[in-house]
């Protein structure tokens, strides 16, 4: 109980210190005591929104992957199971190769397309992974596979199509929160907590669920309906966070893996405090990659696995037997 | 029915798309029975007992538990009634004992913090199988005898009153299986737990069976003590080896001893 | 001497009077072939008449079509200049044989070339095949200011026009010196280029468009960055406040929006509506840079005459 609060009080006081740190960081010096107009415009027009972005960002992916670890069983699952990465990335050069690249509502052209491209690789996934009804993780899985392979390939075909946009495209799929405005952060923004709390709602059946399903029924879960609830709103936290900022790796994969380490494995736990963690994690990576090559930036999946592997590796050494492994 | 039987099966058939998996299968039990379910591999086992829990839908026939049918109760109340361990997961995650065995709350557990008295029932959970001193420590670091004695704590967590087992000795040392199946009769005599478990080794369902059925190709071919049902023919015709069956003259239980295949 | 030290004095002597025929350019009409370096370094032998040429890149088949437009048999799907070669295209006197990446070998060796333009490194996956055909495959490809103009040499010298190269170089080297007289007395603008709006992505150190920018008489505030094109963010774009703005294409949409927008509106040219538009056309590679120059020169200070 004890670790767990001052667990809180840590990554709360991070969280802090990297909110300051990235609103403090840009090209353009300003001091809190003397906020020209032009300041405040960049300060709660860029910054903010971007530091708010990049949170979100990373508490979603963190999430999503720690969902789907828990939905799989296996400690190797990330956030772009279920091919959504493959559909965001159709979506994303669709968008770009046929020129819609207006904004819809809350998102750019780009983010939209990529966003509906992820829900269409979600429900072929769905629809080719059950059968008579029913779906078994496994066969979700596989169906990913296959789902994410084919549109693969539909993305290589466009990019051949379009050297022309291509760099673009290229500068989407390394990620990024170059262009964030409130425009573009508003997604992140309402629908990330939202996915959250539905999250946590049933952390105690995914906790079950980690004996298997069998047992999970015998001890009254409602394993279809809580891992259909689970794959939907992991894919959707994936797909929020590529359309709002490319394809950023290893935030799924291993905070959740550093987070069940110290904390461990109960999802009540885990599921906030990853949530938490990935987001703080991204912030801080994101001003990394704006600072170091500047006035150009760093793509920032190259920041998270640049800092987050070493560590992360570390962290391996130290634990024995952990996975029984 | 029998007003009184803990778990009646009744007349009961279940087939996987065309293929008829059990036909026609049938008995009850009272409650504090302990019964040895056996038959040769792929008779159906398996199947059975997921019928029983609810999991699966008969064609024919129905289950019975405390009087009423098994489908009937909503899912949390059935899994209040009873308790289902399967052959060991593979546990990918580091879980404590105390996480795990508190897994088996989750029927009584409210939606979000602790029920009251979850902390009472996990102890007495594990005390009951002699795990309590390995509470703090991570599952994955057990070895095969202790892991299955936390997971039977799990169930015990969930409930005391039907207990169904898929082979709850396999790859366990002789010393822990006997104190596994020691426990569960225990559960019988002194707690009035009901339990069904498959068991391969006839020696052990000598020793500790109240009641035994006999699967063979989704058939219940006999059902009975220990005396009624094994027998050195029934042996031969179900499960094609030859034994001698001896009875020990100090304490009157059955052995089983198998011989060789002849060449 | 011995017999194999016979074979061996005589293989010597037979290696030695061939390489003395096949180094460097010697330019006796009596010979067929002619070896020139190209820019990955291979020494390439090359017919003295060549005929059937396929460029793979489109500032080669730019050049190409400039000295001789005949001799181009084949070319990229992304080839659009000069307008005789996109003539010619439609005449289907040129083949195309696809795009930068993906050129098509059948399609290149039913041309029958002898020769193959190919770019840099990024086309060596085409260019040993053919290399192991045996066609003739030159590399050509120009990163700095230059090598536009030495290529154009060295194409003008294979292909035997070295007097038109030299003519339209010194062409425009006149038109450039006109431009430059007129427009001496320019201030030089702060000048932001953007070629796509999202994410935002500008040029920098020694591109092209930058190139063109300078002598346009702007100043690239981006010309720091050491990449061709990078990805920047508007707070750079605000703390380095362009007079001029520059989108290259279809980003009127995306320019209307900006008017409107927190942050762009801080920037002195978003103010002073010092936006301009301009086709990517203009920034391409090429020896006729100077419309590009006097196209960005509109943009910055008004038309020139």
């Amino acid at each position: 109980m004890r670790r767990i609060f001052w667990g809180w009080l840590i990554l709360f006081f991070f969280l802090l210190v990297s909110l300051f740190v990235a609103l403090g960081t840009g090209p353009v010096k300003i001091s809190i005591l003397a906020l020209s107009p032009r300041d405040q415009t960049i300060l709660l027009h860029l910054r903010l929104p971007r530091a708010l972005s990049s949170f979100f960002v990373g508490a979603g992916l963190a999430l999503s992957g720690a969902i789907f670890q828990g939905l799989f069983r296996n400690p190797l699952a990330d956030s772009y199971l279920l091919g959504i990465s493959s559909g965001a990335s159709l979506g994303a050069a669709a968008a770009l190769i046929l020129g819609f690249t207006s904004p819809v509502a809350m998102f750019t052209g780009v983010s939209f397309f990529s966003f509906l491209g992820s829900l269409l690789a979600l429900s072929l996934v769905f629809y080719f992974g059950s059968r008579e009804g029913s779906f078994s993780v496994f066969r979700l899985l596989l169906s990913g596979l296959g789902v994410g392979l084919f549109f693969s390939s539909l993305v290589a075909i466009l990019m051949i199509m379009a050297e022309e946009e291509l760099k673009a495209l290229i500068f989407f799929f390394m990620g990024g929160f170059s262009s964030s405005t409130w425009d573009s952060a508003w997604v992140a923004v309402t629908l990330v907590p939202a996915s959250l709390a539905i999250a946590l709602c049933y952390s105690r059946e995914l906790n079950v669920l980690l004996l298997g399903e069998e047992t999970a029924q015998s001890s009254g879960v409602n394993t279809r309906f809580i891992q259909v609830t689970y794959a939907l709103v992991a894919a959707f936290l994936t797909s929020i966070s590529v359309s709002v900022a490319g394809l950023i790796g290893f935030v799924g994969l291993i905070v959740p893996h550093v987070v069940r380490m110290i904390f461990g494995a109960d999802h009540r736990i885990l599921l906030p405090f990853t949530f938490l963690a990935g987001g703080t994690f991204l912030i801080l990576c994101d001003t990394i990659a704006k600072a170091v090559l500047a006035p150009s930036e760093l793509p920032v999946g190259v920041v998270t696995s640049l800092f987050g592997a070493p560590f992360f590796l570390y962290l391996l050494r130290r634990e024995r037997g952990e996975y029984g492994l | 029915m029998e007003k009184s039987a803990a778990l009646q099966v009744d007349h009961v058939s279940f087939a996987y798309e065309n293929e008829r998996v059990l036909k026609n299968v049938g008995f009850s039990l009272r409650h504090g029975e302990f019964m040895a379910l056996i038959g040769p591999n792929g008779s159906g086992k398996t199947t059975l007992l997921k019928v029983i829990l609810g999991m699966l839908s008969p064609q024919e026939g129905g289950v019975w538990l405390d009087g009423n049918p098994v489908l009937a109760y909503p899912p949390k109340e059935r899994a209040r009634r009873m308790a289902y361990v399967s052959q060991q997961p593979f546990l990918a995650f580091p879980l404590t004992v105390e996480e795990l065995v508190s897994l088996g709350r989750y029927p009584y557990a409210p939606r979000f913090g602790r029920g009251a008295g979850e902390a009472k029932a996990i102890e007495d959970a594990l005390r009951l199988t002699d795990s309590f001193s390995l509470r703090g420590r991570k599952f994955t670091t057990l070895s095969g005898g202790e892991r299955q004695k936390v997971l039977i704590s799990r169930a015990l967590a969930q409930t005391l009153h039907l207990l169904l087992f898929d082979e709850p000795t396999v790859h366990l040392d002789l010393y822990f299986q006997l104190q596994i199946l020691e426990t569960l009769k225990r559960l019988c005599t002194e707690e009035g737990a009901t339990v069904v478990a498959v068991l391969h080794d006839p020696n052990q369902v000598s020793l500790f069976a109240d009641k035994v059925l006999l699967l063979r190709s989704g058939e219940a071919t006999a059902f009975g003590s220990v005396e009624e049902v094994m027998n050195e023919g029934r042996m031969r015709s179900a499960f094609g080896v030859e034994v001698s069956a001896i009875r020990d003259a100090k304490s009157e239980a059955i052995y089983f001893i198998p011989r060789r295949p002849q060449s | 001497m011995s017999l194999p030290s016979r074979i061996l004095a005589a293989g010597v002597a037979a290696a030695t009077l061939l390489s003395l025929f096949s180094s460097g350019r010697a330019s006796s009409p009596l010979l067929k072939e002619r070896t020139f370096a190209d820019d990955l370094g291979y020494a390439v032998r090359i017919q003295r008449s060549v005929k059937r040429i396929v460029s793979l890149l489109p500032s080669n088949s730019e050049m190409v079509c400039l000295l001789d437009c005949e001799r181009l048999k084949g070319g990229t799907r992304y080839d659009r200049f000069p307008e005789e070669l996109v003539r010619r295209v439609k005449e289907k006197k040129i083949e195309i044989v696809g795009g930068g990446f993906d050129p098509s070998l059948e399609k290149i060796v039913g041309v029958g070339p002898d020769l193959i333009l190919v770019n840099g490194p990024s086309q060596q996956r085409v260019a040993l095949p053919l290399k192991r055909m045996g066609f003739p495959v030159f590399s050509l490809y120009p990163r700095e200011m230059d090598g536009i103009r030495r290529d154009f040499l060295i194409l003008g010298e294979i292909l035997d026009r070295g007097e038109k190269a030299r003519r339209i170089l010194a062409g425009v080297e006149t038109d450039l010196e006109n431009f430059r007289r007129k427009t001496r007395r320019n201030v030089k603008r702060r000048v932001y280029l953007q070629t796509w709006p999202e994410p935002m992505i500008t040029v920098g150190k020694n591109s092209m468009s930058q190139w063109i920018l300078e002598l346009a008489g702007g100043i690239n505030i981006f010309g720091d960055m050491p990449f061709d094109s990078g990805k920047i963010s508007l707070e750079w774009v605000i703390q380095r406040n362009p007079e001029v703005l520059i989108f290259v294409d279809s980003q009127r949409e995306f320019a209307e929006r900006i008017r409107k927008l927190p942050g762009w509106r801080e920037i002195d040219g978003v103010k002073k509506n010092q936006v301009c538009f301009i086709e990517a056309v203009y920034l391409r590679r090429t020896v006729l840079f100077l419309d590009g120059v006097k196209r960005v020169h509109q943009c910055l200070f008004g038309a020139v005459s």
